[in-house]
């Protein structure tokens, strides 16, 4: 065992260069070329060391990694992402209408207070009723829906020797056939004729026979037509034709019926909620539907056609929760009864953060709780807490080297004086002032880039301590080397003697303790935006993007999130300290015998 | 030696004077209105007293209404007096709170110094021995990777193993909800459960340094005159580092060793936190976080004093096994 490490260390043995003042050997001597330099020699026994290389490449990828990474990544750090996706909304309102609905015939008008009597009159049973001098008529075409007639003054009649002589109001214009059917009438002394649809009253005053005419006014009903088309408007003639083909229906239990409006034929399907009407010359397509049923939709540019209005009404019927509608990419509403209304719920698309999203070509590495890139985070967190770690490190070195430096060469009551403020500030608790700080800037709400400052500034100012004190022991056991002694002996500056014999000699142990710091601050950075008081949203840090697996299902379910992020910090801590190391080795060759 | 223990004492003395002028004088450098703000939230919160009296109470304690100077004689003088006042997050008194919570931070905190201490050392004499083997860089690597692990990242991955997909393990505190109920045994296994979790964590993140230490002091005496002198003249290998070199290395390390015992008190404050362990550090971070200035003082306080221990401890330590250092 001893024999194997001692083998080792005499072939890990630094070469001894020799000394090249023999004058015997002139400068291009072979012997010469052997001479290495001490930062050689450092050069060559670190790059022996293998995990000192693996460091190196560590470190070499993060950096390209956080630096070069911003630049490529197509995304912005705080990019949010989101997508289109269905989202179940408030589609339309179904109710049952319990008042009328008028369909005026045109040219008539119907007052509000008339129609208001009217609604009373059929409450009462009436059949007629009045309002302002003017009576109204009722004719009962089912039990929700009524005609409104208006007695008019048709025209005048004188009965003379068994002729017929009329004369009529102004602007009417009796159809063909209608003196004749008229003369008859007369001629019978009858009441009333029927001519074309229309009811003709007769009134007899000595020979003169003033005709009256029922006059449509108005239909009232609690039905509402509604067409396929949008913005099409129903005509009091087809709701009147559609009403009493509906009752006549209805009346018989058959399940359909037809009729003619304006010479076109119609056709109609009867059945509990509603009838659905069919244009007869094109009987695939619904032409219009006639409800009790309101359907409304939410949205004002939605029009809902009338086989969906079937569907609806018929699931409202049946008591159904869902309906299934559309032919090519069937769709599924929800229907949910709200006392007297029901509210159907259909799938709305709504723009929803991304968030969470598993690894996929668009994102590497997924998105996070706000729906960011995880990998530019990634890439921007690495670049923020090197930058930290670097600057972190400039700071303390900075203060460590110029106050060690000063208090070893001058010594004395300068020496004593910052080697107890050193002493102070290792008593100092790092942590707990960390969080201080940062609840503090918490309450104040400080803008997260000026408290990226402040946070560099506080670690840098927090970590001197110890390169003050590595610095000052140095340069004191140096200071009574020969070498100084014959520095000082050759008349060197001051300024010189610091900064050409005594700083060089410090330097390699402030590279390690440079290396060392990096990553250690690395990893109080993050811990620190880990709990919340370090780097904040929306700056990215390694740490603060780990602070999601607090809540435990995205630790359990979201790997991606937090894993990537605590393996950047690992690997690159473990970089630093594998380079630390192999320098440590390599600038102290007696610790690698 | 008295001489040089008495010299140091005072020294550590007057640090901490230093250093208590110090947390002071960042006490009331915090903006007024923070503490202001503070108080009002603190008046709001709890019924009892109104905002005015919150900051007349702070103002009586710190003397915020004096020179710094005068206002830190006064402070340290009922600090000394163990008079830190009313803790404003726990509404009792700070130091009877500290008493409260700090045994969870001493078990805890024992618990993994003792494994630490177990685990380290004779992997680092070990790694040392068979130095540059697979062993050797087994342990280095082990040791580093620990040393790089940031706490929240261990703590999360044991979670995740034992409490999420094992169950073995509650996820946070230290006792189970039905504790009350148990049996003294019971109860103790119960804590001890509890505590596996941030024990580990605690060694994993920390066994490292102390690994590495170890090793390269070893390093050190094995490549020192008197084991090569002990070989020499023909002891067995194992009498050799058992012997001789295992007690040399043992003074640095004993040096160390001495100098964190009193850190024992101090708390894990991200650990604690992380597993919701009421003791020192998480309570601290609590009332930290939330602005309560008494126990936040306190806190400090405590922890300088601890961390000048440990320096005093070690030094002393230092002189005791090696008399040079006594003359300088």
């Amino acid at each position: 065992m001893a024999q194997d490490t001692l083998d080792r260390d005499q072939t890990n043995a630094t070469p001894i260069p020799n000394p090249p003042q023999q004058e015997t050997i002139a400068l291009d001597d072979e012997r010469r070329v052997k001479v290495l330099s001490p930062s050689m020699l450092v050069f060559r026994r670190f790059i022996r060391n293998r995990l000192a290389i693996l460091g190196v490449a560590i470190l070499t990828v993060m950096t390209f990694f956080s630096v070069v990474g911003p630049f490529i990544s197509p995304y912005r750090q705080d990019q949010v992402f989101t997508h289109d996706d269905m989202v179940y909304a408030d589609f339309a309102g179904i109710m049952i209408n319990d008042t009328f609905r008028y369909t005026i015939k045109e040219g008539s008008s119907l007052s509000p207070g008339a129609r208001a009597q009217l609604t009373q009159a059929v409450n009462r049973g009436q059949d007629r009723f009045e309002y302002r001098g003017t009576s109204y008529d009722l004719t009962r075409i089912h039990d929700e829906a009524y005609a409104v007639t208006q007695n008019a003054v048709y025209g005048y009649a004188l009965l003379f020797a068994g002729r017929v002589i009329p004369s009529y109001e102004e602007g009417v214009e009796p159809a063909e056939g209608f003196e004749a059917a008229l003369k008859e009438a007369a001629g019978d002394k009858a009441e009333s004729f029927t001519f074309e649809g229309a009811v003709y009253d007769l009134t007899y005053e000595d020979r003169e026979v003033a005709i009256t005419v029922a006059a449509p006014v108005a239909l009232a009903s609690y039905n509402v037509v509604n067409f396929a088309t949008a913005g099409q408007k129903t005509s009091f003639a087809f709701s009147l034709a559609a009403e009493q083909t509906l009752a006549a229906a209805r009346e018989a239990g058959a399940a359909e019926g037809s009729f003619t409006v304006d010479g076109k034929d119609y056709r109609m399907e009867v059945d509990e909620a509603e009838a659905m009407i069919y244009d007869a010359a094109s009987p695939d397509e619904a032409f219009a539907s006639l409800s009790k049923y309101i359907v409304q939709p939410v949205m004002p540019d939605v029009f809902i056609e009338p086989e969906f209005k079937e569907a609806l009404l018929t699931a409202v019927e049946e008591g159904a929760k869902e309906v299934v509608w559309g032919e090519e990419d069937p769709v599924t509403y929800r229907i949910r009864r709200e006392n007297l209304r029901w509210n159907v719920r259909g799938p709305r698309k709504s723009q929803l953060v991304s968030y969470y999203l598993s690894p996929s070509w668009e994102h590497w590495v997924g998105t996070d709780g706000n729906g960011m890139d995880l990998l530019t985070r990634l890439m921007y967190g690495g670049r923020i807490s090197l930058s930290i770690g670097f600057v972190v490190v400039l700071i303390s070195l900075l203060i460590g080297v110029t106050m060690g430096g000063i208090s070893g060469y001058f010594g004395g009551w300068v020496d004593m004086l910052i080697m107890r403020a050193v002493d102070v500030f290792y008593c100092i608790p790092t942590w707990p002032i960390l969080i201080i700080f940062g609840s503090v800037m918490d309450t104040y709400r400080v803008n997260p880039y000026v408290r990226l400052v402040y946070l560099m500034m506080i670690l840098g100012f927090l970590s001197w301590a110890g390169i003050a004190r590595l610095v000052r022991g140095q340069i004191l056991s140096l200071r009574e080397q020969e070498f100084m002694v014959a520095a000082e002996a050759s008349g060197l500056s001051v300024y010189r003697r610091i900064f050409k014999h005594l700083v060089p000699n410090v330097i390699p142990q402030l590279i390690i303790i440079a290396t060392g710091t990096l990553g250690s601050t690395i990893l109080t950075e993050s811990t620190l935006s880990f709990l919340g008081l370090g780097v904040k949203y929306p700056i990215a840090s390694w740490g603060n993007i780990i602070t999601a697996v607090s809540d435990v299902n995205v630790m359990t379910n979201y790997l991606f999130v937090w894993v990537p992020a605590s393996l950047c910090i690992v690997i690159t801590v473990l970089g630093f300290n594998f380079v630390g190391d192999g320098l440590r080795d390599a600038f102290d060759p007696k610790m690698k015998r | 030696m008295r001489q040089f223990i008495i010299k140091r004492l005072l020294w550590a003395v007057m640090i901490l004077f230093l250093v208590a002028f110090v947390i002071y004088l960042l006490m009331r450098a915090l903006p007024t209105s923070y503490v202001e703000a503070i108080a009002r939230e603190r008046a709001a919160a709890q019924t009892g007293m109104s905002y005015k009296q919150w900051l007349d109470q702070l103002t009586a304690l710190y003397r915020l209404d004096v020179h710094p100077v005068i206002g830190f004689f006064h402070w340290v003088g009922n600090a000394i007096r163990g008079q830190f006042g009313t803790s404003w997050h726990w509404g009792v008194d700070v130091v009877q709170k500290f008493r409260d919570v700090v045994p969870a931070s001493i078990i805890l905190g024992a618990a993994a110094f003792v494994l630490e201490i177990v685990i380290a050392i004779p992997l680092g004499i070990l790694a040392a021995r068979k130095q540059y083997s697979l062993t050797d860089y087994t342990v280095t690597f082990m040791a580093l990777i620990g040393i790089s692990l940031p706490t929240f990242f261990v703590a999360t991955i044991l979670k995740m193993v034992f409490a999420v997909n094992l169950g073995w393990l509650d996820l946070y505190g230290m006792v189970s909800r039905d504790h009350r109920r148990m049996t003294d045994i019971q109860k103790v296994l119960d804590i001890a459960s509890h505590m596996i979790m941030p024990v580990l964590t605690i060694v994993v993140i920390s066994v490292g340094s102390l690994m590495r230490y170890t090793r390269t002091n070893m390093l050190e005496v094995l490549n020192a005159d008197y084991i090569r002198t002990a070989r020499a003249k023909g002891l067995s290998e194992r009498r050799v580092i058992n012997y001789h070199a295992f007690r040399n290395t043992l003074i640095p390390i004993v040096t160390i060793v001495g100098g964190t015992l009193p850190s024992l008190f101090s708390g894990a404050l991200i650990t604690e936190q992380l597993f919701q362990i009421p003791g020192i550090g998480w309570i601290s971070y609590i009332s930290m976080t939330r602005g309560d200035i008494p126990f936040t003082m306190f806190y400090l306080s405590f922890m300088a004093i601890l961390t000048m221990l440990g320096n005093l401890i070690s030094d002393i330590l230092y002189a005791v096994v090696d008399p040079r250092v006594r003359v300088s």
